[in-house]
């Protein structure tokens, strides 16, 4: 018996071999371990020496960045008004406060995003820059962003605002507020009418995605429904819907609602440009998110749908409390993909002439003379600022489904 | 075929109305014949095993009990409201039967006490406090209160199906149904959810149960049913089936599952 509990002892000391030797031993063991992988390493090192020191010589010696650094208000808002830029800027702290709301919910995966926020708005703040008319005040403004994080999260902690329900909700109303904030009211004297053509820059990108998302979301479900309903009619329309508007460019949903709409709809509903590019946006992406939802319906068990009918609960309320929220789940990388989509998508909307953050820069480089040679110091930024964006929206996927793994097993 | 009379009395069954009444049941899935014309009548407080080979229907004619699938021809009939296509028949008739499935279909995305409070509140119009504490009895009944938070997919098999139980129950049916409840478990989780049957069936409650656990059956089973080709074979209580069957395919399909 001795001797069992001895080895018994023994076994439990044991330990999985080492698998590292230290960064250099990874090194030979990875990057120099055969001489084709050595002379493979050799090359990629040395092409990335050159492009990071040929791409570092030209940003800092060559690159005319006063290209950015002069129009910033302009890539930020467009033409909206001087005097009335105070209400853009108003408009996009509800950024930073809702985030920090959603930090104080879902610490999981809103953490991250608004800490980065509102560590780098200050950071911003200090880069001795100029920046043209609006430097001090812009100082400033960029951090109230972090103010408003931290206002947001103690708010989440302290007051009722703190759950999923209120803080979409807070969102919604600051988002439908902010669009009527912007464009103000033709007879009132404290915020006169800015209409959409004035509207401009990354705000209209930021706006026409948020919008593009809360009406082509819930769209895309009602059609992926409609698409498995029992009535022929719903079934048939959805099916139609979906397949039509998948198989057309969004270039070419884009002039047809330039051109249609005004057509088709009466006077009273007429819409400005801006809106009816927003429509070819939603036309386009809820036949999309339709698909991806019905991938999601699919996913989910029929046992699923059984125990519910044995329990006796009805068919909308087993649609919204068992399916759906299986089906969302499922496909939720699809879903935020299909948003980064939107998101990018917006930019076609610069074809048209319209402002939005890729219209208003390529304005900028054809307006002034000043500017023509600044195409590339220009479209990097734009791809910055895009990149920016849809990275913050992969990485709060990705956390998401971190976050579901753990409780559905 | 008892004849519903309703005006007899005694400790028989005969002359009393059965809970459910089942004539001249057909279904067919496109051609092919799934039940064959059954007729069944079971009492209230009884408890009914079904057995049978796989493929024989025992599972489809339970399901047609609480309108899971559609039947055909014939009547059913449960607690003298009877099954046809209006959907408040069959809300009516789905909150008097709970069911219990071979793969407990628990929610996978709901916590333990969500699970079952869910369709209390939906369809009972409990308020949340009502339905927890009525979950909470349940669990407790079921013996794994201590779970009440967790997510289906942190529990073993045995707790899964113990919970599906609790959730059944917490609808507070007058029958409840268990499709091979025990088909899908390790074996040494089988014993804890036929405890909790066992225990259901010493509280009086009405069950109507597909297994072939033949120590339940004998057990707790007042009669015994063989299905074979969507019709009934044999009927009869576990000391006649089990011990004396009259007809050759019992014996054969008994021979096979009792070695």
């Amino acid at each position: 018996m001795a001797d069992r509990a001895d080895v018994a002892d023994v076994a439990d000391q044991i330990r999985p071999p080492v698998a590292s030797t230290g960064p250099l031993g990874w090194v030979r063991a990875n990057l120099l371990d055969t001489w084709y992988n050595a002379l493979l390493t050799v090359a990629v090192v040395a092409a990335l020496y050159f492009l990071v020191r040929g791409f570092g010589a030209w940003a800092l010696l060559t690159a005319e960045w006063a290209v950015l650094a002069q129009n910033l208000q302009v890539l930020l808002v467009g033409q909206y008004p001087d005097e009335e830029i105070w209400r853009a800027g108003v408009v996009m702290l509800a950024i930073p406060f809702v985030l920090g709301l959603g930090w104080s919910v879902w610490p999981g995966f809103c953490r991250r995003l608004a800490i980065s926020l509102a560590v780098a708005a200050p950071l911003l703040a200090v880069l001795p820059v100029e920046l043209a008319s609006l430097a001090a005040g812009f100082r400033v403004y960029l951090l109230l962003n972090s103010v408003l994080v931290g206002a947001g999260w103690l708010l989440g902690r302290y007051t009722v605002l703190g759950s999923a329900r209120w803080v979409l909700a807070t969102w919604l109303v600051l988002f439908l507020g902010g669009l009527v904030f912007l464009r103000g009211f033709a007879a009132s004297a404290a915020l006169p009418f800015v209409g959409t053509k004035q509207w401009g820059g990354l705000m209209v990108t930021l706006l026409l995605s948020q919008a593009g998302i809360v009406i082509s979301f819930p769209l895309g479900i009602l059609f992926a429904l409609g698409r498995r309903s029992s009535m022929a009619f719903v079934r048939v329309f959805c099916v139609v819907y979906i397949e039509v508007l998948r198989g057309t460019p969004i270039l070419a949903l884009l002039f047809v609602t330039q051109v249609l709409l005004p057509l088709l709809l009466p006077d009273w509903m007429d819409m400005d440009r801006l809106t009816r590019g927003l429509v070819a946006l939603i036309l386009n992406n809820s036949a999309y998110m339709a698909e991806n939802v019905r991938g999601g319906l699919q996913s989910v068990p029929s046992g699923q749908l059984e125990a519910a009918r044995a329990l006796g609960m009805k068919v909308h309320h087993i649609t919204a409390r068992i399916v759906l929220p299986q089906a969302l789940r499922n496909v939720l990388p699809a879903i935020v993909g299909q948003f980064i989509i939107l998101f990018k998508d917006t930019a076609v909307i610069s074809l048209l002439g319209l402002l939005d953050f890729l219209g208003t820069a390529n304005a900028i480089l054809s307006g002034r003379q000043q500017w023509f040679n600044a195409e590339i110091e220009m479209f990097l930024f734009v791809a910055a600022v895009y990149w920016v964006f849809t990275y913050a929206m992969t990485s709060v996927s990705r956390a998401i489904e971190r976050s579901m793994s753990k409780g559905v097993g | 075929m008892a004849q519903a009379d309703g005006k007899a009395s005694g400790q028989g069954n005969e002359g009393r109305n059965g809970i459910i009444v089942v004539r001249e049941l057909h279904k067919w899935f496109g051609d092919f014949h799934v039940l064959r014309g059954i007729s069944m009548e079971i009492f209230e407080g009884e408890k009914m095993v079904i057995f049978g080979p796989s493929g024989s229907g025992k599972s489809t004619f339970i399901r047609t009990l609480n309108r899971l699938e559609e039947h055909q021809r014939g009547d059913i009939i449960v607690d003298g409201i009877e099954l046809s296509a209006d959907i408040r028949n069959i809300d009516a008739i789905r909150s008097e039967i709970g069911m219990v499935f071979q793969s407990f279909n628990l929610f996978p995305h709901l916590t333990v006490i969500d699970n079952i409070t869910l369709a209390p509140m939906l369809v009972r119009h409990l308020s949340k406090d009502d339905a927890g504490t009525l979950a909470m009895q349940y669990l407790e009944r079921v013996g794994i209160p201590e779970q009440a938070a967790k997510y289906p997919g942190q529990l073993s098999g045995g707790q899964q199906q113990r919970v599906a139980i609790a959730r059944a129950l917490a609808m507070q049916p007058k029958i409840m149904m268990f499709d091979e409840p025990t088909s899908a478990l390790d074996p040494e989780m089988i014993k804890e959810v036929l405890d909790v049957m066992v225990e259901l069936a010493e509280s009086g409650m009405t069950m109507i149960v597909v297994t072939h656990e033949m120590g339940f059956a004998r057990q707790v089973a007042d009669r015994m049913v063989m299905f074979d080709e969507g019709k009934v074979v044999e009927i009869g209580t576990p000391k006649e089936v089990l011990e004396h069957p009259r007809h050759e395919r019992t014996k054969q399909f008994l021979a096979q599952i009792l070695t």
